[in-house]
């Protein structure tokens, strides 16, 4: 069973919680240095500073309230030789073994940049306490760049000799592995810090590093004057920080951060407006329906269209009615089918006593709510309604179809709408981006048929502007992208005859044909095993992919390969979502992919993945695996009104061709989620919303 | 506030509340669905004469003719020109939708009937609340209640005599002081703390 009513979160009276300083790496820190604290727990902070030939840009994620995890992207100029300089992608992790006691302090292990190209690698063991409510000290030991100043013969060589030395970075291929035979090797150092918070705005630190900027003295000229770093900042009346550091005596650094708890939107309940009234059976409107020769399917339609929703089948058996709804507006699955529920109550004659609701999402039911009338009449306004009516609905797999509304098919609908298409991290050009228009359209042409494509036209960019051809020794099954963006404009995105069905209990099918995606035409299929109530789901896709021309247009190149993956959904509570993949990607390797995600309940999401494959390290390249960080924002959550729309981005450090996978649209456990436990349940207060 | 209140009366339906500041364009955009909103059965509303309140939100300055759009089970609920809704039992706001940060249900305890009474007590309140991840939030309120002193307040431009009624709330969150004017027995103006989000509401019944 469900946990509806958590307790409450912070209380949204009372948003006073403690501000974390972040350090110039972005993580919770002093100047450079870091700190045993932790963020609030689901905390997602932007951080970025600059000084003379360097700049550093760092999204950093409170994992858990004890792990927090950060991705940089930093640039160092001449940092690899008198021209040439470095553009840097690194992530860092960060556990707090022990928590901060009345006496005792915080405890935390860090390793920084421990997956990158190792420019800024450090581990780090670091104690924090707070002395006062506005005082935070931290002492620590570090290893690699924080064990370089000052350093003395790591203590860890008692335990083993090999610790004594570090390995160096071999070169680029060498880079993005975890390099855990450097982990807490070679010198060690001592490090503290201390934090204060000397007004409600004003942050000041001041730190001894024990980091001696060697290649930045090497080769960037740096002047490392002292090993003391001070810095202080100001919090912005709307919530961002500014600041100013000294480094080491000698570098003025400019930085701005600013932080969110994705668990607070700004407006929690959202400004959709009110849900129609339930309809008491004994109230006048009985009269009124009475009068009439019964009710209207027309007049159902409308009130359903008018709430966002669309009638996909109808029918009556004895005193209970079954309908399957089609949600176009809703983000929480509960939304919608609160509000299709409120309808029926005004709708349906009065013997109709049960009612049973099939969200309905490409002509598949994914679920069955079963309502008692009665229940909506006495819990609307039910001090515990919620709980209440979430515990007596029945929730379970809808099995048959239903009696179709016809009205229903042919369904289309079009929507012109603005593109933003980013591409990140190019040497010659870290942020290149493409703006634009695009028309798509989506058709029903009967029950589980759907026609759907998308034109896109560019207005300006300047992503047709890439000069870096690919490298890899793979096929290029990712990596032309740049022959792809110089080629294509204006480019049929997706164009896609796609058939959804409903193999069995429990289980859910598609088979799409068509241009599947802006590289790859072919076909895929795949089936999904998902009760409604369980945690987990099994599914297996198969696909033929063929290349499409650079174009983007009908064409396509002689690239083609058969692809496919088994895959495992499981959803392990308190928000966390795990995905496990497993099968043979674009370039004909074989591994698999595994994906943890934060979902929050209002449809936020951050989550990480990586995937290894036989195509080795070596030939992958650069970055030696695929791996990279998802971030999904909805509209809903950005401005409280009705929409299933939303932002998704993934930020991978380097694509290349190994553990590339296919992007087919509307992958089904996407599909059925908002509708199967534990989401639906999770998010029901929506239900009376 | 009295005099905004008074503009709106003059003007009904005029001064809607910019809860919905989005341009169409924006929603085309975004995808965002104009859902739930009726302006005509608003309008028809109107025309049959349902009873009027304004109703205000404090920290705003601004205000919103409501109409009455159904009373069952002792509760009313008002609607304003943009489908926000305020629901009322005993004249103590139980339920708002379409504001923000909503009150998802309140459960005011005696609060109405001692405010009828205008008596004192000592009363519970439970607030519930949609936390920011669709969960529920419960905030639980020890309230005092006592009268204050009659009052004499301007409604459509009459002076009326009522009794104040003041219920000081309290919770380790935070606190609220509500104040209602009844005349026999009936709220007829008040000040009343909807969420954190929103602050408190003023509403006022407007005469026929």
């Amino acid at each position: 069973m469900l946990v509806l009513a958590a307790p409450s979160r912070g209380q949204t009276q009372t948003q006073t919680h403690d501000r974390v300083n972040l350090s110039l790496y972005g993580m919770p820190g002093h100047v450079e240095m870091p700190s045993a604290l932790m963020q609030p727990d689901g905390t997602l902070s932007f951080s970025s500073n600059i000084r003379d030939g360097v700049s550093r840009n760092a999204l950093t994620f409170q994992i858990s309230p004890r792990i927090s995890g950060s991705f940089r992207y930093a640039y160092l100029r001449n940092f690899a030789g008198p021209t040439e300089s470095l553009y840097d992608r690194s992530f860092d992790l960060r556990y707090q073994a022990v928590r901060e006691g009345a006496a005792m302090p915080a405890i935390a292990v860090g390793l920084q940049d421990f997956g990158g190209t190792g420019v800024f690698g450090a581990e780090y063991l670091v104690a924090s306490k707070r002395l006062r409510p506005d005082v935070t000290a931290s002492a620590g030991i570090g290893w690699g760049r924080l064990g370089s100043s000052g350093s003395f013969r790591n203590p860890l060589s008692v335990i083993d000799g090999r610790f004594d030395r570090r390995p160096d970075v071999s070169g680029i291929s060498d880079t993005g592995r975890v390099s855990l035979d450097r982990f807490f090797r070679g010198k060690a150092a001592v490090f503290g810090g201390v934090n204060w918070q000397a007004t409600e705005r004003l942050h000041l630190s001041f730190e001894y590093s024990s980091d001696a900027q060697r290649v930045e003295r090497r080769t960037m000229g740096f002047d490392h004057r002292t090993p003391f770093n001070i810095a202080a900042s100001y919090r912005l009346k709307w919530g961002g920080e500014i600041g100013l550091a000294l480094l080491h005596g000698s570098a003025a650094t400019l930085s701005y951060s600013f932080g969110f708890d994705p668990a607070q939107p700004r407006f929690p309940s959202g400004r959709e407006a009110a849900p129609p009234m339930v309809v008491p059976r004994d109230d006048a409107m009985r009269q009124i329906w009475r009068r009439r020769a019964g009710p209207s399917r027309d007049d159902l339609v409308a009130a359903f269209r008018g709430q966002g929703l669309r009638i996909t089948s109808l029918q009556r058996d004895g005193n209970s009615v079954t309908v399957g709804v089609s949600n176009t507006v809703w983000g929480a699955g509960a939304q919608a089918i609160g509000r299709a529920a409120r309808l029926l109550t005004a709708h349906m004659p009065p013997d109709v006593e049960t009612f049973r609701i099939r969200p309905t999402d490409k002509g598949m039911a994914l679920a069955e709510v079963v309502i008692r009338r009665a229940d909506m009449e006495q819990l609307e306004y039910a001090p515990d309604g919620a709980w209440q009516s979430y515990v007596r609905a029945q929730i379970g797999d809808a099995t048959g179809s239903g009696a179709v509304m016809a009205q229903a098919y042919p369904g289309m609908a079009y929507r012109l709408a603005p593109y933003l298409s980013p591409a990140i991290f190019d040497p010659d050009n870290p942020v290149r981006a493409d703006f634009g228009a695009q028309a798509a359209f989506e058709g029903a042409l009967a029950p589980g048929v759907v026609l759907s494509g998308a034109l896109r036209k560019r207005i300006l960019g300047n992503r047709d502007q890439v000069t870096r051809v690919s490298n890899s020794i793979l096929p290029h099954v990712r990596s032309d992208v740049g022959l792809f963006d110089r080629a294509a404009d204006p480019e049929i995105s997706y164009l896609t005859v796609e058939r959804f069905f409903r193999p069995g209990r429990n289980l859910y099918g598609r088979a799409t044909l068509g241009y599947l995606e802006r590289m790859y035409g072919g076909i895929s299929g795949e089936v999904l095993w998902k009760p409604v109530a369980s945690r987990l789901g099994l599914g297996i896709e198969m696909n033929y992919a063929r290349q499409r021309d650079f174009d983007v247009l009908f064409g396509f190149q002689d690239y083609d390969v058969f692809t496919g993956h088994a895959s495992a959904y499981y959803d392990f509570g308190k928000s966390y979502i795990g995905q496990l993949d497993v099968g043979r990607y674009l370039a004909g390797d074989m591994g698999f992919t595994v994906s943890l995600d934060r979902a929050f309940g209002n449809g936020f999401r951050v989550g990480a993945f990586f995937t290894l494959t036989d195509a080795g390290f070596k030939d992958f390249g650069e970055g030696s695996f695929d791996k990279g960080i998802r971030l999904s924002i909805p509209v809903n959550w950005l401005v409280g009104e009705a929409s299933r729309n939303g932002f998704a981005t993934t930020i991978r450090p380097v694509q290349r061709d190994g553990g590339a996978r296919l992007h087919v649209r509307n992958r089904l456990h996407d599909v059925v989620r908002d509708y199967h436990e534990p989401e639906l349940g999770a998010r029901w207060a929506r239900f009376w919303r | 506030m009295r005099g905004l209140l008074l503009s709106c009366l003059l003007v009904l339906g005029a001064c809607t509340p910019g809860a919905h500041p989005i341009s169409a364009s924006f929603e085309a955009a975004f995808g965002i669905g104009r859902v739930g909103t009726s302006p005509d059965a608003f309008a028809a509303l109107r025309a049959s004469g349902a009873p009027v309140m304004l109703a205000g939100i404090e920290k705003e300055g601004r205000a919103v003719a409501m109409l009455r759009s159904a009373s069952r089970g002792g509760i009313e609920t008002w609607r304003s020109i943009d489908n926000v809704t305020l629901s009322l039992r005993d004249g103590i706001v139980i339920a708002s939708r379409g504001l923000g940060d909503d009150l998802l249900i309140g459960d005011p305890g005696a609060a109405g009937a001692v405010v009828a009474a205008a008596g004192s007590a000592l009363n519970i309140r439970i607030h519930r609340y949609l936390d920011g991840t669709d969960g529920v939030m419960i905030v639980s309120y020890v309230c005092d209640m006592a009268p204050r002193r009659a009052r004499k307040i301007a409604m459509n431009k009459q002076q009326v005599d009522t009794v104040l009624v003041e219920e000081k709330c309290f919770a380790p969150s935070g606190g609220f002081t509500n104040l209602y004017w009844t005349r026999a027995g009936q709220v007829v103006q008040s000040r009343q703390y909807l969420s954190a989000g929103m602050g408190a509401l003023a509403l006022r019944l407007s005469m026929p």
